[in-house]
């Protein structure tokens, strides 16, 4: 019974992940402006560098997971501090210059 | 093994809050396969209000929703987190241990979130209403 219920759990996840990347592929869902600036003219680099970083993190921690599992480990795979200060870093860049631009925009500057 | 009235009992309420919870979780799963709940805004910022109230002639065209990085970086890192912990405890059978750097990292992302979100609504709160460009920041 446990294992049923875990597996219909599991299968509930990996059909709510299909649904959603399904609608980000077909148009379903609102992914435009996500990289560019304000008026959605220009790739903005503070967007692009969290962008990069946050698919590469997650993709490193999958793969890290699967091999740590795959090695007779069960427990989830620790972060190393200096990766987790970097994805820290990336962060702290982009909601700086988001902030800057809001700044911009309450004193009525070009954003 | 189950013994006695009492163990009956607590299998049969057991069982019962399993179902519930389940059934519960693909009525949901339904919903958004139908449209019931709509997915079309899960990564997008609402439009600037100000903004919008504020259109110079009936020519301009609305401000449209933008997709915000903060939502789809936070999307990414509870599936990844969610869907690794899921498939560890299937292939262990128990509960497993989450090291403390992983509770960070969702603590990060979360964070980011929350300051992007409150970062956009204090952008959008500004006080002069004729400075109200028509851009909205995801």
């Amino acid at each position: 019974m446990v294992r049923y219920v875990e597996w219909a759990v599991g299968l509930w996840l990996a059909l709510t992940l299909v649904m959603v990347l399904l609608r980000i592929f077909t148009g379903r869902m609102i992914v435009a402006g996500m990289l560019s600036n304000a008026s959605g003219r220009r790739v903005e680099i503070h967007r692009l560098q969290l962008f990069a970083v946050s698919l590469m993190f997650a993709a490193g921690y999958v793969a890290a997971a699967l091999s740590h599992g795959g090695a007779g480990n069960p427990d989830m795979p620790d972060i190393k501090p200096v990766l987790l200060l970097g994805l820290l870093g990336s962060h702290g860049a982009y909601l700086s210059q988001k902030s800057a631009w809001a700044l911009r925009k309450r004193g009525g500057r070009p954003t | 093994m189950i013994t006695g009235f009492w163990g009956w009992i607590s299998a049969a309420v057991a069982i019962a809050i399993t179902l519930l919870i389940v059934g519960l979780a693909f009525a949901i799963l339904w919903a958004l396969f139908r449209g019931t709940i709509n997915l079309t805004y899960l990564l997008a910022e609402p439009a600037d209000p100000r903004a919008q109230r504020s259109l110079p002639d009936a020519d301009t065209p609305p401000e449209t929703p933008k997709a915000s990085l903060a939502r789809f970086q936070f999307l990414i890192f509870t599936f990844v987190i969610a869907g690794v912990y899921l498939v560890l405890c299937l292939e262990a059978g128990r509960f497993v241990e989450i090291p403390d750097n992983v509770i960070l990292l969702l603590g990060v992302s979360g964070t980011s979130y929350a300051a992007s979100k409150g970062i956009k609504a204090a952008a959008d709160r500004r006080p002069d209403p004729a400075a109200a460009g028509s851009d909205s920041h995801g």
